[in-house]
């Protein structure tokens, strides 16, 4: 079922990745939700994924699976006690990243929707934990 | 001279450390023994306490939880003859990391580290010269020092989290030289050390022990440097400051470099040291990392209290 077209409006600390997948060709738009001011330890990572085929009608994609891998690039070392996130409402996946000291930081989200990978290894969010 | 024997061993045990809260393991001070003692075995002590991080652009992130490494540890030491003597350190860790949701203590054996030196010049060595026996007042005390670490430890493949981190989890070797010059007789010496410091190739299959599509890991090369000087109160007591730190280059992902993630930080050691006996020394000492900005990259900035004990076994051979 299509939901009615609406305005995406990012605020500040929102990240919007948007990529083709080129094997069914739709357009895929995944928005970051929180954290937007990222801190040491955990936080809570929510995004939500949609998807369009003509850049016209977008809607949620509710039936995807996703494994993030966070990721400290200038020390070389990730982090545990991560939560992949799962599908809590239209579209919405919640889990949980862990940032284990201060700097910039990586989130590697894989995305598998319909048995397909839609995203490429160097897919990822950047977030500054304080 | 016995008052001299004491000043170089004191410089010699002075050595500046440079262990990491986040990363597990590090290498500890290994003692070193003067030509007068034949063995010694050191129990010591480490509070490390973890006040923040520099980022790849130089900038101080302090961090506001408590966190913090502990190492308490075994150490000994052989003299096999004038030139050649080798130690080994067995530590255990324990770590505390308190954040919300997330495991907070966690403790293991660390990372064996074996630790050598080749003694090429000693100060104050006597030689011969028209039958007549003299003291050299030149030459300065010059060594070569290498060490091996084993990966004893647990590293992040196996761990279950942060703070169950005990080790670097890849052998590493040390090349070095270390230098020692008396500067007024029986007060007051300075002293350098060097050393470079070779990673070999991690395999990861795990992380924090889920599996993981297998990738290689390779810390860069690192570069340790310290200058230390000592001031001999009088017979029983002393004291020591050293300024050093390191510098390492990039590490590496399958044999790609990580740009802008070498890593360098500079810290001072203050020492005192107490002989109550001559076979027996205490020595606390204070090591901080200045915790603002430029004064690091890509590191954990710390202050740390330490506490050896050691007992020796005196040297009654003539080497």
């Amino acid at each position: 079922m299509r939901r009615k077209p609406f305005d995406v409006v990012l605020g500040t600390g929102n990240q919007m990745r948007i990529w083709l997948n080129p094997v069914d060709t739709i357009l895929y738009y995944l928005t970051l939700i929180t954290p937007k001011d990222p801190v040491v330890g955990l936080n809570d990572f929510k995004v939500i994924l949609h998807q369009t085929y003509d850049q016209t009608s977008y809607s949620e994609v509710s039936n995807a699976q996703m494994f993030i891998r966070p990721w400290m690039p200038s020390h070389g070392h990730g982090s545990s006690s991560n939560v992949n996130p799962v599908l809590t409402s239209h579209g919405m996946y919640e889990g949980k990243s862990n940032f284990t000291m201060p700097g910039q930081w990586y989130v590697y989200d894989s995305i598998i929707v319909n048995n397909q990978t839609i995203t490429t290894p160097s897919f990822y969010l950047v977030f500054d934990a304080r | 001279m016995k008052k001299l024997l004491i000043l170089i061993f004191i410089f010699l045990i002075s050595k500046a450390s440079y262990s990491q809260v986040c990363c597990g393991g590090g290498v500890y001070d290994v003692a070193v023994l003067s030509l007068n003692k034949r063995a010694l075995f050191n129990v010591g002590y480490k509070y490390d306490n973890n006040l923040g991080v520099w980022d790849s652009d130089k900038e101080w992130r302090k961090i506001s939880q408590t966190s913090y490494q502990m190492t308490p540890a075994f150490s000994g030491a052989y003299r096999f003859n004038k030139e050649f003597q080798a130690g080994i350190l067995i530590p255990l860790v324990i770590n505390k990391n308190e954040l919300p949701g997330l495991p907070s203590d966690g403790s293991g054996i660390g990372d064996v580290v074996l630790s050598g030196r080749f003694e090429i010049f000693h100060e104050y060595s006597l030689y011969k010269d028209k039958g007549k026996i003299l003291t050299d007042k030149k030459t300065p005390y010059f060594a070569v020092t290498f060490g091996m670490t084993f990966p004893t430890g647990k590293s992040d493949e196996e761990a279950q989290s942060e703070v169950g981190i005990s080790g670097k989890g890849y052998f590493t070797t040390s090349l070095g030289l270390s230098f020692i010059k008396t500067i007024l007789k029986d007060k007051i010496q300075i002293g350098s050390d060097v050393n470079w410091q070779h990673s070999f190739t991690k395999t990861y299959e795990k992380y924090y022990g889920e599996s993981v599509p297998p990738y290689e890991r390779r810390q860069g090369e690192r570069f340790n440097y310290s200058v230390t000087a000592n001031y001999l109160l009088n017979f029983y007591n002393s004291v020591s400051f050293s300024l050093g730190g390191f510098y390492q280059s990039d590490y590496s992902i399958n044999g790609t470099g990580i740009s802008n993630s070498d890593e360098s930080a500079f810290s001072m050691v203050a020492s005192y040291t107490w002989y109550p006996k001559t076979y027996v020394r205490v020595s606390p000492l204070i090591k901080w990392n200045i915790p603002n900005t430029g004064y690091g990259k890509n590191a954990t900035g710390t202050v740390l209290y330490g506490l050896n004990l050691v007992y020796y076994l005196e040297n009654l051979e003539d080497l």
